[in-house]
């Protein structure tokens, strides 16, 4: 569903990055040029915001999220319940709120997941070359052409409906973008003067990858990183909707906007509150993302 | 450019081939099987031993998949386990409604798509650009089935201006179709518009900047004639890229509007199918899902350096 | 798949069935008919409220279908339940005067002995493809039947009881079974008759003698059926043409409904019925109460649920009244056996054992050494049982009063059949029970209850020689009144033992458009619509 960057051809993360430069000061570098654009403050903001409405959801919360019959059925937003309460009498506002944890969850999960599984191929087809290069390719290439939302059906249809299994889905998903971009980053570097110094000096091939090809292929991966952070929230709302979510009665954003799909006509706040919740986080993750792409573009040195 | 046509082409086929794997294995490993769906809670040994044979179920693996490959080779999907019809017909029925969505969400992309990018890129500093620019950044948050939802809340449920689901050809019936297509399509459509309006945005004000241009300004011509003539041809280069990337993302993001409309496409045929365990389906559209993706993938690569000199295939 | 699972097909009534047909005169039924009171049939929504008038011919009736339909009729997936009965009859229906019990079709009248059944079928009945049912036709049904490699459910009702059957004459058939059988109607009713030239290809084009013939099928689209002229219930079918609509998605079949674009809509979601009724637009029926009822089912293979007193702690601590009220929308009678106190089978003790009583289900923990509770693990699935996810919430808030965690872990279709045919689990929701009015069906046939491959794993368990012995001596007699006190005191065992904590019935709810008039709900294999018209 969410492929922004998948889809562009060529985004200009895919060519920068190849310059040698210290990682520690470009991420100070980064951050106040973030820091200056307006969207990154944006972004900022609203992930600020909603990591601490998650965080101190107990504080935050009027009511458990779990206690049924906390208002009566399906009760309008009113003062007591602010965005309205479900069919079970929870209170909407309280679950949105405790939903923001798993999600926030979710997209640290999956994109650290998606992460340790797609740098280590990537950099073994970068560096590898050859035969192992082009299974490498071939895999990233079937999982790529997969339509995304199938590739989660099937996976949690094998291992079952929980979060840890959705977190597996869209790590796996992002496998091929982020192995790309890793293989590129190496490809481009293994010719470069220093990474033939560091060898001819004796330092081994891990050490090579480990000291002076990976970072930099860093910025690359951190932008996508931010982007596979919002696409997981949003794939667990679609595979939550097509009813292969978190386990009930954790109030995933996912699982309500699934359930209030029922009540479409007798209750809109159901699916409204957790959908505008979605929409803002991933609002805010796509505008980070933006912000570090233009932060870290090399034509802005 | 023959030859890399015909070496992509070949590229794809290990691909094809492990998508395959993966699918049968896949399908295996899930829990359940068609027969214990068919015969339910109260499904006794027998019966699901009687069932697993008559689908041939209860062959070792490598036999199931050689018997697959083979019929596939000769053209045949098989037979569906629950309708008993031929697979290949059951495709084709649903065929023409995703198309018809697929198609109806790349009209949105152009006739949205197009004339917004182009208008926030040569006006970047309009406050109606800078609106769309937030516009398209909440397109590309929103999830798609939410917006469906909304879209049917606001226009079928509280006034009753569209039809909520249902499909008709267009073919049959062309107002018919095409009013019940505007709801699915804009919600199918929204994202990929939104990444058309944006990477647009960017493609025309990089080619603004591009020498070529700045001459052609220095030239004297006027603004207009250096857009259409030079600045567009170079900026839609990619476009044609994007479309043929989004839609085969079209066909797999039609499992989730197709759910919400009622819509009976190929994406329902797959979701059932996956539900029912009916493997033979599963795996054929699966197949055929991928098949077009690689094949449109390829097909835009060759479109790309047929527009563009520049490009030369075959790295 | 739909709300009542896949065997909801028939109840059985066996003890009334001498009454049904007119000049029906059995050996030993008169015996059996004395014995059994009129039982009543509960809510009487079956039929639809506008049902006056002079029936009108013509007109096309469009249903909303939940998926693809598979036309062997000897499967019953649920997606078909509003095709069978158009395309064919059964010896016996349930279209008589009382919903529940079996009503001669396409026999006119039969003799029934312990071990055997014979049956004078309706002369002058058309298959539609012309040529006319015949004795022979019967047997090759009951051989159809008994045919293992179909993989049908039919086998497992026929194959155990039917030593095989014989014509007696052109419109006679004699059916012999292996054993005294106490519900040979209720078995018949289940089968539908295919001319034998048509099984072959019966799956994907259904040939039958019921009042529509079938037309055209696009699956995942709809399904067109036109009249049978020559269909040998005179002047029926109203209707010119009955379509199949299939719209997969519950809340488009609504929407479809409301607006008039289909007439009839099958399984409705519980929340939909409390608000439709409130509407008032919408005629609602639902099935006749005893067809198909929710329960949980407890895996005695897994500690601690090998403890009597543990199962019988988690029926105490589960609120019927509640679950029905928040989870089912106070549309779902609650109960804790399979029959109502008007119904011949009811037993009071084994109806009232339970309370709602927290305390008493700590006690009873306690005694078990758990004074603690312990951690479990509940399945349901939406899919196959809608509503089961919000009964789990319900009862997790009450156990976890006495110390049980119980998760909740939703499965679609697939992985919940596995677990459960594996054994792999603590506690699953159960709602397919057999839908059979007679206990000498259920509990043979009904995965929890039936002494051979029971999945609750209650082999091993004390009590288990004495039910079996029981269920087997239930079924010796074709005398309701020898078998009565038998039930009882099953019955009793099942609730005292408490594997299946049966919470409520489902009445499977439809609406219909205004338009629609005569339609009458029966418990048997789907909706009829042969004695359906359309008003203005």
């Amino acid at each position: 569903m969410a492929q922004a960057t998948e889809s562009l051809p060529s985004t200009p993360a895919m060519t920068l990055g190849t310059r040698s430069s210290r990682p520690r000061g470009l991420a100070a570098r980064t951050l106040i040029r973030v820091l200056r654009d307006p969207v990154g403050v944006v972004g900022l903001a609203i992930l600020a915001a909603l990591s601490a409405v998650a965080l101190l959801a107990p504080i935050v919360a009027s009511f458990d999220p779990l206690e049924i019959g906390a208002g009566t059925p399906l009760e309008a937003p009113s003062r007591a319940h602010p965005f309205g309460t479900d069919d079970l009498g929870r209170d909407v506002y309280s679950r949105v709120v405790h939903g923001g944890r798993i999600s926030l969850w979710i997209a640290v999960a999956s994109a650290t997941a998606a992460l340790a599984m797609a740098v280590p191929l990537g950099l073994l087809a970068g560096y590898g070359g050859g035969y192992v290069d082009a299974a490498i390719a071939r895999l990233f290439d079937t999982i790529f052409a997969f339509p995304s939302i199938l590739i989660g059906i099937g996976f949690v249809a094998v291992l079952g409906t929980s979060l840890r299994n959705v977190v597996l889905a869209v790590a796996i998903i992002n496998i091929p973008t982020l192995g790309r971009l890793t293989r590129v980053a190496i490809l481009a570097q293994k010719s470069e003067e220093y990474v033939e110094a560091a060898r001819s000096i004796g330092a081994s091939g891990a050490r090579v990858a480990a000291r002076h090809i990976l970072p930099n292929a860093t910025p690359p991966l951190v932008v996508q990183t931010a982007l596979v952070m919002g696409e997981a929230v949003l794939l667990e709302a679609a595979f939550s909707f097509l009813g292969l979510g978190s386990r009930p009665p954790t109030p995933s954003w996912g699982v309500m906007l699934n359930e209030g799909r029922n009540f479409l006509a007798q209750a809109w706040w159901l699916g409204f509150f957790p959908g505008v919740a979605i929409t803002l986080m991933i609002l805010a993750l796509n505008a980070l993302a933006d912000a570090l792409r233009s932060a870290l573009n090399p034509r802005r040195l | 450019m023959l030859a890399y046509v015909v070496g992509r082409l070949l590229q794809t086929i290990p691909v094809l081939l492990l998508t395959s794997v993966i699918v049968f294995l896949f399908l295996r490993a899930v829990p359940g099987d068609p027969a214990m769906v068919m015969a339910g809670q109260n499904a006794t040994p027998q019966q699901l031993e009687a069932l697993r044979k008559r689908f041939g179920l209860d062959e070792p693996l490598v036999t199931q998949y050689a018997t697959w490959m083979s019929r596939l080779a000769r053209g045949d999907l098989g037979t569906a386990y629950v309708t008993e019809r031929p697979i290949s017909s059951l495709i084709l029925q649903r065929l023409p409604a995703t198309l018809h969505l697929a198609f109806g969400a790349m009209f949105v992309m152009l006739v949205v798509g197009m004339p917004l990018g182009i208008l926030g890129a040569i006006r970047p500093y309009h406050p109606l650009s800078q609106l769309l620019s937030m516009l398209v950044a909440i397109a590309l948050a929103v999830p798609t089935f939410w917006l469906g939802i909304l879209l049917i809340l606001v226009f079928a449920v509280s006034r009753d201006w569209l039809p909520a689901s249902g499909y008709v050809s267009v073919f049959d019936q062309p107002v018919e179709a095409i009013t019940r297509l505007i709801l699915p399509s804009l919600t199918l459509g929204s994202f990929g518009t939104a990444v058309l309006i944006r990477f647009l945005k960017s493609s025309i004000s990089e080619a603004g900047n591009a020498d070529f241009v700045r001459t052609a300004y220095a030239k004297g011509l006027r603004e207009r004639a250096v857009i259409l003539g030079h600045v567009l041809r170079i900026a839609l280069l990619p476009v044609v890229t994007i479309l043929a990337i989004q839609f085969g993302q079209l066909l797999g993001g039609a499992v989730v509007t197709e759910a919400i409309f009622g819509w009976p496409g190929v994406g329902r045929l797959i979701l059932d199918a996956i539900g029912n365990r009916d493997y033979l389906i599963v795996q054929s559209t699966m197949l055929l899902f991928v098949a077009t993706f690689v094949v449109l993938n390829i097909l835009a690569d060759v479109c790309y350096a047929l527009l563009d000199p520049r490009i030369r295939l075959g790295r | 798949m739909g709300t009542e699972g896949r065997h909801t097909r028939i109840s059985r009534r066996q003890f009334i069935r001498a009454g049904a047909g007119a000049g029906a005169a059995g050996i030993l039924s008169s015996r059996g008919l004395a014995a059994a009171p009129a039982a009543t049939v509960g809510p009487r929504t079956r039929a639809l409220r506008q049902d006056t008038g002079t029936p009108k011919t013509g007109g096309n009736l469009i249903a909303a279908g939940t998926g693809d339909i598979k036309f062997d009729p000897y499967f019953n997936v649920v997606p078909a339940r509003f095709v069978y009965s158009q395309f064919f009859s059964s010896l016996f229906d349930y279209r008589g005067e009382d919903p529940l019990a079996p009503h001669p079709q396409l026999a006119e009248t039969w003799q029934e002995e312990e071990k055997a059944i014979t049956v004078t079928l309706r002369k002058g009945v058309k298959f539609h493809n012309g040529r006319e049912m015949v004795a022979q036709d019967i047997v090759d049904n009951i051989a159809r039947a008994k045919d293992e490699s179909l993989g049908h459910y039919l086998f497992s009702i026929f194959d155990p009881s039917v030593e095989g059957s014989e014509v007696v004459d052109n419109y006679t058939v004699k059916i012999h079974y292996k054993k005294v059988h106490p519900v040979k109607l209720d078995d018949l009713a289940a089968l539908f008759i295919i001319p034998k030239e048509a099984m072959e290809n019966i799956g994907s084009t259904p040939v039958g003698s019921g009042p529509f013939k079938y037309e055209s099928y696009m699956p995942g689209d709809s399904m067109v059926a036109t009249r049978f002229e020559d269909y040998w219930e005179e002047n029926l079918p109203y209707l010119d043409q009955f379509t199949v609509k299939i719209i997969a998605d519950p809340q488009a079949r609504l929407a479809n409904l409301q607006s008039g674009d289909v007439d009839a809509v099958d399984s409705l979601a519980a929340s939909d019925v409390a608000r439709l009724k409130e509407g008032g637009e919408i005629q609602i029926t639902n099935l006749p109460v005893g067809g198909t009822w929710y329960a949980n089912v407890l895996n005695c293979a897994k500690p601690p649920y090998d403890n009597k007193l543990v199962r019988q702690a988690m029926n105490f601590s589960i609120d019927r009244d509640k679950i029905n009220q928040l989870a089912y929308y106070g549309l779902a009678p609650v109960t804790q056996s399979r029959y109502l106190p008007d119904q011949f089978w009811y037993d009071e003790k084994a109806s009232t054992f339970y309370t709602f009583d927290l305390d008493k289900a700590k006690a009873l923990l306690a005694e078990a050494g758990l004074p603690e509770g312990f951690e479990t693990t509940i399945v349901v699935s939406e899919t196959v049982l809608p509503g089961s996810k919000a009964m789990a919430q319900v009862w997790q808030q009450d156990l976890e009063k006495i110390g049980v965690k119980m998760a909740i872990e939703e499965r679609e279709q697939g992985p919940f059949y596995d677990e459960y045919f594996a054994g792999n689990y603590d506690v699953q929701a159960y709602g397919l029970g057999d839908s059979r009015l007679d206990p000498a069906t259920y509990l043979v046939s009904g995965s929890p209850y039936r002494p051979e491959n029971n999945k609750a794993n209650i082999q091993g368990q004390p009590f288990f020689e004495e039910y079996v012995r029981l269920i087997g001596e239930g079924a010796n007699s074709i005398d309701p009144a020898v078998r009565k006190p038998i039930y009882d005191r099953i019955q009793q065992i099942i609730t005292e033992e408490g594997w299946v904590i049966t919470t409520a019935f489902w009445l499977s709810f439809a609406g219909f458009t205004n338009r629609v008039q005569g339609y009458r709900s029966t418990i048997g294999a789907g909706h009829y619509f042969g004695d359906v018209w359309l008003a203005e």
